[in-house]
């Protein structure tokens, strides 16, 4: 079997610096968390940290905030809402892609160890280059395309069984966990679009005021952009929203069969 | 909220906080109206709404007040006397704007009139003063140099105090002395308190030199304007006595529309040093189709 390995460059130096608790702290726990300085050419490592989780709030986020304002101001993350609406602190904890905000700590047993989003660029520590990401998100035209001149007087309105349907997938927080999850976009990234984008497709496919069904499913009718999805279902297990991209991406290939047989 | 806690009807081992029950409104209205609250209370509570109550404690929400504009987003100060003299080229809009349609206490769902109504006129009128094709009046040689002056201070600071230490002290103050219920000594000792953070922050030390993605820098920038909007909140809270909307001063209970009906203009120096005057409040409607509403007191 052929074997890989990361470039020279690339490869994680497993121990970066120490930080230990403080003296007389009773309830410490171990955060192992990816480093990464775009500026002079080291290796990405990964530093150490003992936190007294009794002056520590209980989320993933509480922790990498404590470690930031009290031990390393360096430490680079992406955050805002801190309360699982805005996706900002996707990142990879313990193995899964969630958000740190509310990932509770006693979730994971042992140490916790943080890394970025697999597989995308490093701009800095714990923060991915998205920007593939949101021009694939851009690309599938995520916003209501009609040719019905709104009432004059009022909404396009919704039946609630029709609202209903994109409820879900509407949802969802953009928050690219399910994506960098998913093998095929791994090795497919340049060109499959991948789980989020595809459920933001399909949320706009169904939904009963867009009129540009035909056009949209034109628009993936593809041997990438759509089919590198394998039902490998990664991403309906990493999405911290419970939401379930696989099943829309399902339905979009249904449709797709059946207007070729129509 | 506070009035049951701070009188001893609080819940929890410090009686620190209050319940807030939905279980009577049934699984079916809590999923379809409330799916947010109730993902919220399970994560951060471990709370199942639909059996327990949720531990609740008032906090911020929305600041009321911002940068003054006019109904067009365009900022406004005071000049010569006038208060709606416009900024030009300046404008405001959302949270940081004070279009002023919410008062002194903004109600829920109120923030969708910012975005829809002004929101959409700032662009409007955007559109309408500029003129397309026209060129920009050339920038003075050194226009850049403010900006990147204090970019490289920040970023070079290599002084004792970390950002996060400044913030949490500043939080601190705010939290302890400009609260949800105010007096005129605790707004005193705050505004006495923060004005002595204000000061330490030329000792402010930050750790991360690098250019990319620094959020060190960007936190310590932040914290340089949260400092100023800080003084400008509390300055103005103290110098105000009266009671009104959101501002409850338990040594000034009543609200006063003789003397407090205006709105408070505060200037921040850079030191920390403030100005204050004040502006009119706009009470009547740019339309003959709807009567103006005369204000009234808000009572519970």
């Amino acid at each position: 079997m052929a074997e890989f390995r990361l470039p020279e460059n690339s490869r994680i130096n497993k121990h970066g610096k120490v930080h230990k608790a403080p003296a007389g702290a009773t309830r410490v726990r171990t955060f192992k968390v990816y480093r990464y300085d775009p500026h002079g050419g080291e290796n990405p490592r990964v530093d150490t940290f003992e936190i007294d989780m009794d002056n520590c709030g209980p989320m993933v986020l509480d922790a990498l905030i404590k470690i930031k304002n009290e031990i390393d101001p360096s430490l680079t993350f992406r955050r805002s809402c801190r309360e699982g609406i805005c996706g900002s602190c996707a990142m990879n904890i313990d193995g899964t892609n969630t958000l740190a905000c509310t990932k509770s700590c006693d979730e994971v047993k042992g140490e916790v160890k943080i890394y970025p989003l697999p597989h995308m660029p490093v701009v800095k520590d714990l923060v991915p280059d998205l920007t593939q990401f949101y021009a694939q998100y851009a690309s599938v035209k995520p916003w209501l395309q009609s040719r019905t001149p709104a009432p004059p007087d009022r909404e396009r309105l919704q039946a609630p069984e029709e609202q209903e349907k994109i409820d879900r997938p509407s949802a969802c927080i953009l928050c690219a966990c399910c994506s960098t999850s998913c093998p095929s976009y791994w090795w497919n990234g340049d060109r499959y679009l991948g789980p989020a984008a595809l459920l933001a497709a399909y949320r706009w496919i169904i939904d009963s005021r867009d009129e540009a069904t035909g056009e949209r499913l034109d628009a993936l009718e593809d041997p990438f952009k759509l089919y590198r999805c394998h039902t490998i279902m990664n991403c309906t297990e990493a999405c911290p929203k419970d939401l379930n991209p696989a099943k829309a991406i399902a339905e979009i290939k249904k449709m797709m069969v059946e207007r070729s047989h129509t | 909220m506070t009035i049951e806690i701070r009188e001893g009807r609080g819940v929890g081992k410090d009686a620190d906080h209050i319940h807030l029950h939905l279980e009577h409104l049934g699984p079916d209205v809590i999923k379809q109206r409330l799916p947010g609250i109730a993902e919220t209370a399970r994560i951060f509570a471990g709370v199942d709404v639909n059996k327990e109550p949720i531990p609740v404690l008032p906090t911020v929400h929305y600041n009321m007040g911002g940068i003054p504009c006019n109904y067009h987003g365009e900022v406004v100060t005071l000049k010569n006397g006038d208060a709606d003299t416009v900024v030009p080229g300046l404008m405001a809009v959302g949270e940081a704007a004070c279009v002023s349609v919410h008062g002194a206490n903004r109600l829920g769902s109120n923030s969708l009139l910012d975005l829809v109504v002004f929101g959409r006129e700032a662009g409007r009128h955007a559109a309408s003063i500029v003129k397309p094709g026209s060129s920009h009046r050339p920038l003075p040689k050194d226009a850049g140099d403010l900006a990147v002056s204090r970019l490289d201070r920040f970023r070079h600071a290599n002084g004792s105090r970390p950002t996060a230490e400044i913030r949490l002290e500043m939080q601190k103050i705010m939290q302890s002395d400009a609260a949800v219920f105010r007096t005129g000594s605790s707004l005193q000792e705050g505004c006495a308190k923060l004005a002595a953070t204000v000061d330490s922050f030329a000792d402010v030390r930050t750790s991360d030199r690098g250019l990319i993605w620094n959020t060190d820098l960007v936190e310590t920038l932040e914290l340089d304007n949260l400092l100023g909007q800080s003084v400008a909140t509390i300055r103005s809270a103290e110098n105000r006595k009266e009671s009104r909307g959101a501002h409850a001063r338990e040594d000034f209970k009543e609200r006063n529309d003789a003397e407090w009906m205006k709105h408070t203009l505060c200037w921040v120096d850079e030191k920390g040093g403030t100005r204050i005057d004040y502006r009119a409040v706009h009470l009547n409607t740019l339309t003959a189709d709807v009567e103006p509403i005369p204000p009234k007191a808000r009572t519970y």
